[in-house]
């Protein structure tokens, strides 16, 4: 094994106004770009088993070979070459918040996670940089058997399961990002829930980008077992940067006969990182999966949480919130696969696009041959300010079953002058009162999510409608 | 045709074709969709001030595949479009539709509305469905689309056999009230040339 030289980067010292960052100290950075070599060295660095190496070289001939998606986003300025894969910050995982670095635990101030916890989260893992360095559990958690621990811990601690479901729900040849992801995947969360436990709450993971120019590729697994349930939480922030990030992630979910999985994304990372991720769950007989995703940041966004009901009973739920501002490109929405009968689903998809900002709704409801008694509902909004704000909707309908009940619904509207005009006559301000009118329209979505979330996210549409013409 | 203003166009078979509409001009296209080997581009443009198009169609067949892309772009300001489309589709036949309300940014107060709903009528059957939506203003009154995909409902069925229905029968009248829905949407001297036409198309899905 070849011993890599770890380096330190400068910190360059540009300005910047919105969001914060800490001084890096990386202790192992691979170079900027991709090939074999990087992927092998960042097999190497985490001393990972062979099977691993080699799905991880598999993927990325993959990735060479799939073609960059042409419908959605505009992804032509990403540069592959121009990207950091792996950065390590720390040397291990550390479990003791004592133990944590003290400029990290600074970052980490200004985030909340502390209070949090206090409050009410059973278990923090927070990514900062490419690995988890900060781990805990409460105690009657590890008791019942549940596994939380960043990804790497589990293909080290937890072959045995880890093997078993591992790729099995987004192959390295899903799409290309899924194919970058495989290969260069680092951090993330594993999460064990056994047969029959219930996690009474919400299981919280805080991701960060740091270091310029880095790509974050974190990997999350979660199994839930026969009729257990879980809550995670996934809040993603990003301070600001120059030049553009890359962030690809893959998350796999089981949820096994009567478990009942739900998944939480805040997701709002600074207005330049490419945020490409792939999402998707297998649901069981009579298993819930929700996916309740936020996406606020990001450059361009392209995100498209899917379920795919394999047994009669399943059922999916998909809350989708998009707010695109000046810039921006929330290419967002869900996927539903119908595979079994008795199956049901239903998505609900908000979206905000002001100034330049666009917003587009793209869904797929496939119902399969043979899925009989499948019902589906889909209902997009958006609500657009300003002249140059742009609003799309791309649902797909692919039906082969007769006995199916399919209803898609879309509208797009803009604040009435009248609603506008009745809460300034109460004495409301007009940003006051914009702010409002938003607030009650993404309302559905917000109410479906823990409180300090559900008080973040207002508080991050009131900023972003400040001073906004109507 | 013309009636009270209104340009009406009714296509017994449909092709390909494009519309172009001028300020304050109004169309209505009534149109029966045909299986075809190529995808067929029906477009509208609503080039001037005020243009309104209402579109009224019938997807009904029991053999082959319709493919349909039916575009409506709203290009000028205070433009109002409406299309309502019903599918019934029988035997192995299948249907892809993809319907388009594209608003530019200089269409303001733009008004369009977009209802797709199929009826499955076969088990063999296929529907696909793909409303879209293309908004580059804010400034509009309102755009809103919806799909349904689905079948006779069981309850339905159940009420009209209680009646001492035969099955058949039972359908043959959900599957009229389907189609002949639309029919509010005409004016009465354009109903009474299209019903005969639709009854025509039930025929042929009943005797399936």
């Amino acid at each position: 094994m070849s011993k890599t030289k770890p380096h330190t980067i400068q910190h360059p010292q540009e300005n910047y106004t919105a969001g914060f960052r800490m001084p890096e100290r990386a202790v192992f950075k691979a170079r900027k770009g991709l090939n074999e070599k990087i992927i092998q060295q960042i097999s190497q660095h985490k001393q990972e088993p062979q099977w691993m190496r080699e799905f991880r070289l598999q993927a990325y001939a993959l990735f060479q070979k799939k073609p960059m998606p042409r419908w959605g986003a505009d992804l032509s300025a990403i540069d592959f070459s121009d990207i950091y894969y792996y950065l390590k910050p720390t040397r291990q995982s550390e479990k003791r918040w004592e133990d944590v670095p003290s400029e990290i635990k600074t970052t980490f101030d200004r985030l909340g996670i502390p209070q949090a916890e206090r409050k009410y989260l059973a278990g923090v893992g927070a990514q900062y940089e490419s690995e988890v360095v900060y781990h805990s559990l409460q105690k009657h958690l590890e008791k019942k058997g549940v596994i939380f621990v960043d990804t790497d811990t589990g293909l080290r601690k937890y072959s045995k399961i880890f093997k078993k479901y591992f790729g099995t729900v987004v192959p390295p040849g899903d799409n290309k990002f899924a194919a970058l992801n495989s290969a260069v995947w680092s951090g993330g969360s594993f999460l064990y829930v056994p047969q029959g436990v219930h996690v009474d709450l919400p299981l919280q993971a805080y991701f960060r980008i740091n270091a310029e120019k880095m790509g974050q590729f974190e990997r999350t697994l979660i199994i839930a077992e026969e009729g257990s349930s879980v809550h995670y939480v996934e809040g993603c922030t990003a301070s600001t940067y120059s030049s553009g990030s890359l962030h690809s992630a893959v998350v796999e979910i089981i949820v096994k006969r009567g478990a009942h999985v739900r998944y939480t994304t805040i997701q709002n990372w600074a207005k330049n990182v490419y945020n490409l991720v792939t999402k998707r769950a297998v649901a069981y007989q009579d298993a819930v999966m929700e996916w309740v995703d936020g996406n606020l940041g990001s450059f361009k966004t392209m995100k498209y949480p899917s379920v795919y009901l394999m047994e009669p009973g399943a059922r999916a739920e998909i809350l989708s919130l998009a707010f695109a501002a000046d810039g921006q490109h929330q290419d967002a929405g869900g996927k539903v696969i119908h595979v079994a009968p008795h199956t049901s689903s239903r998505i609900i998809s908000k979206s905000i696009s002001k100034g330049t900002g666009r917003t587009s709704y793209r869904g797929l409801l496939k119902v399969h041959r043979g899925a009989t008694d499948v019902k589906s509902r889909v209902v997009c909004d958006a609500l657009m300010f300003g002249k140059y704000a742009r609003s799309d909707t791309y649902p797909t309908i692919k039906i082969d079953e007769l006995q199916t009940q399919i209803e898609h619904e879309a509208s797009v509207s803009k604040i009435r002058d009248e609603q506008l005009f009745y809460l300034t006559s109460r004495g409301v301000t007009e940003d006051e009162a914009r702010g409002l009118i938003v607030n009650g329209f993404i309302e559905p979505i917000v109410k479906e999510l823990p409180m300090e979330y559900a008080v973040e996210l207002n508080r991050l549409i009131e900023m972003e409608m400040e001073g906004s013409v109507g | 045709m013309q009636l009270n203003g209104t340009k009406i166009i009714i296509r017994k078979e449909s092709r390909s074709e494009c519309f172009h509409l001028t300020s304050g001009e109004s169309l209505l296209y009534v149109v029966f969709y045909t299986p075809r080997t190529q995808t067929q581009k029906i477009e509208f443009c609503l080039e001037g001030l005020g243009a309104n198009v209402t579109i009224i169609g019938w997807d009904i067949h029991t053999q082959g595949k319709t493919q349909i892309q039916h575009h409506v772009s709203h290009r000028a300001p205070d433009t109002v479009s409406r299309t309502y489309v019903r599918s019934l589709i029988g035997g192995a036949a299948e249907s892809v539709f993809h319907g388009l309300i594209h608003i530019q940014k200089k269409a303001h107060g733009s008004d369009g509305i977009f209802v797709h709903n199929t009826l499955l009528a076969s088990h063999r059957a296929r529907g696909r469905a793909e409303p879209t939506l293309e908004i580059e203003t804010s400034d509009v009154v309102q755009v809103k689309h919806a799909a349904t995909v689905s079948t006779f409902d069981a309850e339905q069925l159940y009420y009209l056999a209680s009646r001492g229905l035969h099955e058949i029968d039972v359908k043959k009248l959900l599957m009229e009230g389907f189609a002949e829905e639309l029919l509010q949407h005409l004016p009465t001297e354009v109903c009474k040339q299209i019903r005969p036409l639709i009854d025509k198309k039930l025929q042929g899905i009943i005797a399936e």
